[in-house]
């Protein structure tokens, strides 16, 4: 049993900066995707009753880095740089998400962070099922591109074993778990039509996994924003094709209250 | 239910050559991965190990190398990928060729993962990771979730902007005049200077031990404990006590109901980095005490990285199966702050048949796991 408590959206890195003195002194090093995530986590951490004790689950973006590491690689392969500045180093690490919350909230308990290939999330929310601590947190950042670092966005959520209300509702939404299906079989064709409908704009690619958009922190957010809308009941949350992982069909099954 | 866990399968490439075998061959014979490369010539790091079985000049070399072996482990394991998940780490993006192509590691995951059966899994917990793998897969298994599991790790890592990069972080072993490349990466020992970055893949075939009997398939080793924290203190080092790794470790015992006494062996993270090998001796010392034989492997083959867990892993199944115990190449004088009973210059026949394995990454996140000789 497993129920949503809060969760948290950022997309501008000016409101952490400007809102939250503190907590950007933290975070001002890393990478736009990086600042977000760690920011919608801080969020939503204030909700739990013990952060620091609670399992954390961190998304790496599908698209890493940032313009500053990108033009250091530039400057270093065509030989014009000697040296690299470390700090623009750690913007490629995979688990610097993972390491600043834990160290922000003195969490020493399980944690895990997943990579960025596609449909990590749902993974994520496979983890939370299969786990036991009484909280976990799963949150992760992503952006358009890593080399212009635009459209960057962070989403973090806060799930409990005990039943409670989501926050900002005051419902009950239970998280009942993940169901898949394998989609694509292998084969370099689109055979699926629910996988080729959702692959625009590119519907003549011959692999789904061209479909699929950095979603480490999109396909959290577009599940939340139908989520909130949802009678009482079951809800059946279909994930788009482009929010998934390229092979299976994903369905996250809810009980709303 | 519970349900015994076991390897059924095992793949190696690592600078020590292609398979399992070369890689044990040549940690006993104590054998040099690590060398010179020509192309980073005239950078402060020249050093570094990598895997001359698949060409330099493969723009999808970091898939490559992967699949080779993913596919010796399956083929050993006699298991098609198709009724098999994968948890596995592919590290950090890739930068290679000229001109430059930039290769995404989650690009790079899911092409690997594409043939798999769920779960399909990547991890990434830096230097962790190929340990993390392999203790994630070991949990589904125990836990009847999934019947087995390719888990490991890969990377292709060796070019002159990570060089740079860990470098900067001081990581790597700059060049040092008068010694030898072979020399770079010195575990446990005073001179240390940090790790040499090397290229692999190591893959192991985590199955249950009902699913290997109903196909008739010898078990390699059996897996049995598991434990993984978060130092939550410092991005670029641990700290001083290793209290993290002592976590980890104790979380492993625990997990595969084990007695500290019972460990024959430890595989060493070992890197050569002067605050993390201290931090690492320290937590040994506290969770085992200094009788437990302990070696690292870094010496010989350097750090490859999301694939160095799962090739120590690879190495602790030899010694379980042998029970000898690799020595730590380049470990010469030992460092009084890293005071353990460490195997040097040659193997040493121990008759371990239980050795912790244990990897740190960078950031805090720590894993440990425990192997052991198979016996029905």
């Amino acid at each position: 049993m497993t129920w949503l408590v809060a969760s948290a959206e950022r997309h501008d890195i000016a409101t952490v900066r400007d809102g939250s003195p503190a907590l950007w002194r933290e975070l001002r090093r890393y990478n736009a995707p990086v600042q977000l995530a760690v920011a919608a986590a801080h969020e939503v951490a204030g909700h739990a009753r013990v952060a620091a004790e609670a399992a954390l689950i961190s998304l790496a973006p599908c698209q890493a880095g940032s313009p500053d590491l990108h033009r250091w690689v530039r400057a270093v392969e065509e030989g014009s740089a000697q040296r690299m500045n470390p700090t623009h180093t750690l913007h490629s690490v995979d688990n610097l998400g993972l390491s600043v919350l834990s160290i922000a909230l003195g969490n020493h308990a399980w944690g895990l962070g997943l990579g960025g290939a596609p449909g990590m999330f749902w993974v994520g929310l496979e983890l939370i099922c299969e786990r036991s601590e009484p909280e976990v947190i799963v949150f992760g950042g992503d952006q358009a591109s890593g080399y212009e670092g635009s459209a960057p966005e962070g989403v973090a959520l806060l799930f409990t074993r005990e039943p409670a209300p989501y926050v900002p509702l005051g419902r009950a939404l239970r998280l009942v778990g993940v169901e898949r299906v394998r989609s694509f079989s292998g084969a370099a064709t689109v055979e699926n039509e629910s996988v080729a409908a959702a692959a625009a704009p590119v519907h003549a690619a011959p692999n789904p996994l061209l479909a699929v958009i950095p979603n480490a922190a999109a396909g959290a957010r577009a599940m939340l924003a139908l989520l909130r809308d949802q009678p009482p009941g079951r809800f059946d949350y279909l994930v788009p094709a482009s929010h998934g992982d390229g092979v299976d069909q994903l369905i996250v099954r809810w009980d709303l209250g | 239910m519970s349900h015994r866990v076991v390897i059924t399968g095992t793949g190696a490439l690592s600078p020590l050559g292609a398979n399992p075998r070369a890689l044990w061959r040549g940690l006993l014979d104590g054998r040099a991965g690590i060398r010179t490369i020509e192309r980073l010539a005239g950078l402060e790091v020249t050093t570094g190990g990598e895997v001359e079985e698949v060409p330099l000049d493969r723009i999808d070399r970091d898939e490559a190398i992967a699949t080779r072996a993913i596919d010796d482990a399956l083929a050993e394991a006699g298991r098609d990928a198709a009724t098999t998940g994968f948890l596995w780490g592919t590290a950090l993006d890739t930068y290679t060729g000229s001109p430059m192509v930039h290769r995404s590691a989650g690009a790079c995951f899911a092409t690997l993962a594409a043939r798999f059966a769920a779960p399909r899994r990547m991890i990434a917990v830096a230097c962790a990771t190929g340990t993390a793998a392999i203790g994630e897969a070991f949990r589904i298994v125990r836990d009847g979730r999934v019947e087995a599991c390719v888990a490991g790790g890969s990377s292709v890592m060796l070019g002159r902007h990570y060089l740079f990069g860990f470098h900067a972080l001081r990581a790597v072993a700059a060049d040092l005049a008068g010694e030898s490349a072979d020399q770079a990466c010195k575990p446990f020992d005073r001179d240390r200077r940090g790790f040499a970055l090397a290229d692999g893949a190591g893959a192991l075939v985590i199955e249950s031990l009902e699913s290997a009997r109903r196909r008739d398939v010898e078990p390699i080793a059996e897996v049995v404990g598991y434990g993984s924290s978060q130092d939550a203190f410092d991005l670029n080092r641990p700290p001083a006590d290793g209290a993290g790794a002592v976590l980890a470790m104790q979380r492993a015992l625990v997990d595969g109901a084990v007695i500290a006494a019972a460990i024959d062996a430890v595989n060493a993270h070992g890197t050569g980095t002067h605050v993390g090998d201290t931090a690492e001796a320290a937590a040994i010392r506290f969770v085992l005490g200094e009788r437990v034989p302990v070696s690292s492997l870094k010496g010989a083959i350097g750090h490859t990285m999301a694939a160095a867990g799962a090739l120590e892993a690879i190495a602790a199944i030899a010694t379980c199966r042998t029970g000898i115990v690799f020595p730590t190449r380049n470990l010469v004088n030992p460092d009084e702050a890293c005071r353990l009973d460490h195997v040097i210059g040659a193997p040493r026949e121990t008759g371990a048949s239980c050795v912790l394995s244990v990897s740190f990454g960078m950031g805090g996140q720590n894993a440990a796991i425990i192997v052991r000789r198979f016996a029905s």
